[in-house]
């Protein structure tokens, strides 16, 4: 199955080597050292192809339109992200028709070998070092919740935080991963998305999620007092978590119900 | 004599010629106009202004994206000259894009791209650049060599080209060059355009 789809995605790709970096429900991800149009030798970057492949249970031309707007929606809030100064890979290439988009790779290698998201570094830190409530991950979930802050001051919701689509490098946070991504001013859906990443944090980082939660509400309440944007932004901060309650109790209550 | 040749890895049967001629003339630039226009085959190049070009990077990118609709059978003008240029522009119009970025009589610094077969060797690369220069008016132009720094410093309208690309509320990383920066985002909004 996998197999397939990454021949498809070699053709597509003519005479460009990759990596495998990771195989979602709806996109493959995949590392290279080429850059698709502008190779020098002493450059070292390197850079990640998403690759959504054709969804044979799908009608051939209804499949081609829902890939290409899915494409094309993340390229546009990547576009927006760069505009507006939060930090997300840049895009590189696109090419809608066969749901490819070619970006700057963000992060490095952990020491176990894996890929630098927020997931896999505090993994490491929690099962190998045992250093988890450090003052580094304070400030690392801190700097996180900020970015989120500055994401939605700007009205945009990401619609899949998890610590897995949170990428970390020298320079800080990075966003990736805007399939689900939209547009909104409603304290409502800032709330969920807040919310959506506070289950993703409880589940995946069961042991010490309250800590790196209440670091990253900080983070968030940090980048709405700082004074780079309006003096709303405190009254709309207060909003939101009056907000992320009601979504709490609503998420229990469902919990409780099935 | 100069100029920049490249490939592309997904596009090996193809080498990539660009080259900038300097103090090219008003007249000249007619000629180059009605050339094209008539479809003669002496004009079958792709040329530039300079104004609302930022980077080396950004041509190479509108190259390439120009050779991938061409191969996904997706051009949406007719030749790849003419497609290059579109794939320069924010702008989802040919006559438009042909307005900001192709040559004009009032501009003399002239960018001149041309995809050739991948066998042509360096005698026909600096074949093809003298007659380029025979073309814009021989020994009145100069050849420069294109790079980012000449781009920067004499060639691109900031003003301008923000305008176009409508960058005016961008946010520029000065943890990096402003040229980068921008460059980036040109190229995003490239990808963009008619989206
Ligand atoms: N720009 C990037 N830089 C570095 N790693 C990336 C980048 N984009 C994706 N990845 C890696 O690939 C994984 C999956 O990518 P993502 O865009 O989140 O796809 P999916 O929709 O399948 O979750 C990420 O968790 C991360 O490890
Ligand atoms: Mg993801």
């Amino acid at each position: 199955m996998t197999d397939r789809l990454v021949d498809e995605a070699k053709l597509l790709l003519r005479n460009v080597s990759f990596q495998i970096v990771s195989q979602g429900a709806e996109a493959l991800v995949f590392k290279t050292n080429i850059h698709p149009y502008f190779n020098d030798d002493q450059d070292e970057s390197s850079y990640i192809i998403k690759y959504r492949p054709r969804k044979p249970y799908r009608h051939p031309k209804i499949d081609k339109s829902i890939t290409k707007s899915r494409t094309i929606g993340e390229v546009k809030f990547m576009f927006k992200l760069a505009k507006a100064g939060i930090r997300a890979p840049r895009v590189v290439s696109t090419d809608y028709f066969n749901g490819i988009i070619w970006m700057e790779h963000i992060g490095y290698s952990l020491p176990d070998g894996k890929e630098s998201t927020l997931k896999n570094w505090l993994w490491y830190l929690e099962k190998v070092r045992g250093e988890s409530l450090s003052e580094e991950v304070q400030r690392i979930c801190v700097e996180v919740g900020y970015l989120i802050g500055d994401l939605h001051l700007n009205d945009m919701i990401h619609g899949d935080l998890t610590s897995s689509n949170i990428m970390l490098d020298k320079k800080g946070p990075a966003l990736i991963d805007f399939g689900l991504s939209s547009y909104s001013a409603l304290p409502e859906d800032k709330a969920v998305d807040l919310y959506v990443l506070e289950r993703a944090m409880n589940s995946t980082h069961a042991d010490y999620a309250s800590e790196y939660n209440s670091w990253l509400l900080k983070g968030y309440e940090k980048a709405h007092s700082d004074g780079h944007y309006s003096k709303q932004a405190n009254k709309s901060f207060v909003e939101i978590i009056k907000r992320l309650e009601d979504v709490r109790l609503r998420g229990r209550k469902r919990s409780m119900i099935g | 004599m100069v100029y920049l040749q490249t490939k592309f890895p997904q596009f090996p049967e193809y080498t990539i010629f660009i080259s900038l001629y300097r103090g090219v003339q008003k007249e000249v630039i007619e000629g180059v106009k009605t050339g094209l226009i008539s479809g003669d085959e002496k004009y079958d190049f792709c040329f530039l202004n300079t104004t609302h070009i930022i980077s080396v990077e950004q041509l190479y990118n509108a190259v390439h994206k120009a050779l991938l609709n061409d191969l996904n059978e997706s051009k949406v003008a007719k030749t790849l000259n003419t497609e290059i240029i579109l794939n320069l522009s924010p702008i989802n119009n040919i006559g438009d894009a042909l307005r900001r970025f192709g040559v004009n009589e009032n501009q003399s610094d002239v960018i001149v791209i041309k995809v050739l077969p991948s066998g042509t060797n360096e005698a026909g690369l600096d074949k093809l650049n003298n007659s380029v220069i025979e073309l814009l008016g021989g020994s009145s132009v100069s050849n420069p060599t294109l790079n980012d720094d000449i781009i920067f410093s004499d060639l691109v309208d900031m003003k301008k080209l923000k305008k176009v690309y409508k960058l005016n509320d961008a946010k520029i990383d000065f943890s990096q060059s402003i040229q980068n920066d921008i460059s980036k985002l040109v190229i995003a909004c490239c990808h963009l355009r008619g989206c």
